[in-house]
Parts: structure tokens; C-alpha cells; sequence
């Protein structure tokens, strides 16, 4: 994996968590600010599954395993997209929050797919 | 808080404010928790088989939390108690145990060290869900 990418995702899904806690403490519902940060997060990540698919199909190889590469691959596009919808279905504060936690557990994938990606 | 709560329909009450966020945190255990022993279990149950099993459980556990959290009524109510539960005395059970015998866990569980390979977060959530459900209880 490309560890810039990697790291310039993790900076910048961290502060999209920071601004949707913002948003929580300004008590602010899901609007269309946390679904533009939720779009600007996930299409990050899109990047990174096309760079991996690119790489793999180079014929690099995950040191920690395929599977479980994949696995966390496919789960970094899941999570932003059911943390949106989850949170828009809460009309308060919390809704914010809750997209908040998606990006926090974003980053945590990121960190897991580089440590998979080199052993 | 409390006044948002009051206002909130009472079949909704429980998976609205801070428990909508409760239940997105136990969904993301969840679901990594049934991958983790999914792969434990498929690739190398043959190592470890004991702490694999208990991988398998806690996922269960954690799923089983998750669903009756986000449901409504009485029934739900306590099975998300007794499984909030399950999950405080298995987080603080093995977590003293790995820690005693390093050899019953080669590999570690979700539970081992207290959760401190998920930054103590399955120690942390139960004790939330369980508060949570207390605060919300007159709305089952």
C-alpha cells in the first residue's frame, strides 16, 4: 500500500470525526455538511480499494493474508455509507455523533490494512 | 437530556440519542468480531482451539446485543441486559485469565487483556450498555 495515502486518509478521516463532534457540541443534526464529509471520506477510500486492486493485481501479496486484507478492505467501504444512514435517522445531536464513530473506526481499518499489508 | 428522552415516542426511546451511537459502536464490534473468528476459525482453528471458540461467542454475544439494543419491548430489553452482562464478566473474566496464563491464549481474543488489542473498548461498551439500558428503562 501506498503509506502516504494511508496516512494522508487517516489525517483527514480524524478531522472529519473532529468536525462532526463539533457539530454534535453546536447540537446540530446530520445535515448536508456531515453527508459531504461522510462523500469526501468514502470516495478517499475508494481510492485506496482501486490502489490496492491495483497493486494486487501487480502481483504484490499482503504479508498478514490475503483473506483478511480483502476483508478489511471491503469493510472500509461499508462502514461510512451505514454510519450516514444511521445517523441521518437520528433527528438530534446525536446523528452527528454517530458519523463521528464512523470515521473514528475508518481510521482504526486504515491503521489494520497497513499493519495486514506489511506482516 | 432528559427532556429530549421524554419527548422521544417510548418504542423508540432506547436506540435514540446516545443509543443510537451505543448501537453503531456495538455493530462495528459485531461484525469485527464475527470476522475475526470467522478467519481464526477457517485458517488455523487447530492452534488455538479454546480461544477461537470464546472469539465465536463473543461475536454471538455482541451480535445478539446489537439486535435487541436497536429492538424495541420488554423482551429485548432483557436479553440486551443479560448479553450486556455475559460481556462484562467475559471481558473482565479473560482478561484476568490471559493475563495469568499466557498459554491458554496464543492468540489473542477480543476479550484477552481486557480488550486493550481494541483500546479497551469491549471493557468500556458494556458498562455503557448497561447504564444506558438503566437510564431508558422506564420506556421498555
Amino acid at each position: 500500500m501506498v503509506d502516504a495515502l494511508a496516512a494522508s486518509l487517516i489525517v483527514g478521516v480524524l478531522v472529519l470525526a473532529g468536525l462532526s463532534l463539533l457539530l454534535t457540541a453546536l447540537n446540530r443534526r446530520v445535515g448536508r455538511l456531515v453527508l459531504a464529509a461522510a462523500a469526501v471520506g468514502e470516495a478517499g477510500l475508494l481510492v485506496q480499494v482501486v490502489w490496492a486492486i491495483v497493486r494486487l493485481a501487480g502481483g504484490a501479496r499482503p504479508d498478514g493474508g490475503m483473506a483478511v486484507f480483502i476483508g478489511y478492505l471491503a469493510g472500509s467501504l461499508l462502514i461510512l455509507p451505514v454510519a450516514a444512514a444511521w445517523g441521518l435517522g437520528e433527528r438530534t445531536r446525536w446523528g452527528p455523533a454517530v458519523v463521528a464513530a464512523g470515521f473514528l473506526v475508518t481510521a482504526v481499518i486504515i491503521v489494520r490494512m497497513q499493519q495486514v499489508w506489511h506482516g | 437530556m432528559a427532556e429530549g428522552e421524554a419527548a422521544e415516542p417510548e418504542r423508540t426511546a432506547r436506540r435514540s440519542g446516545p443509543g443510537r451511537v451505543l448501537i453503531a459502536v456495538y455493530g462495528v464490534f459485531a461484525l469485527a468480531a464475527s470476522a475475526r473468528a470467522g478467519v481464526q476459525i477457517a485458517t488455523k482453528f487447530h492452534e488455538a482451539p479454546v480461544a477461537y471458540l470464546l472469539s465465536a461467542f463473543a461475536a454471538v454475544v455482541y451480535i445478539v446485543a446489537t439486535v435487541t439494543l436497536a429492538r424495541s419491548g420488554r423482551v429485548s430489553y432483557r436479553i440486551a441486559v443479560t448479553s450486556c452482562t455475559i460481556e462484562l464478566i467475559g471481558v473482565i473474566a479473560v482478561g484476568t485469565y490471559s493475563l495469568t496464563d499466557k498459554d491458554a491464549f496464543p492468540d489473542a481474543t477480543v476479550w484477552s487483556g481486557y480488550g486493550n488489542g481494541y483500546g479497551y473498548v469491549p471493557l468500556v461498551l458494556p458498562m455503557l450498555g448497561l447504564l444506558w439500558l438503566w437510564r431508558t428503562r422506564r420506556t421498555v
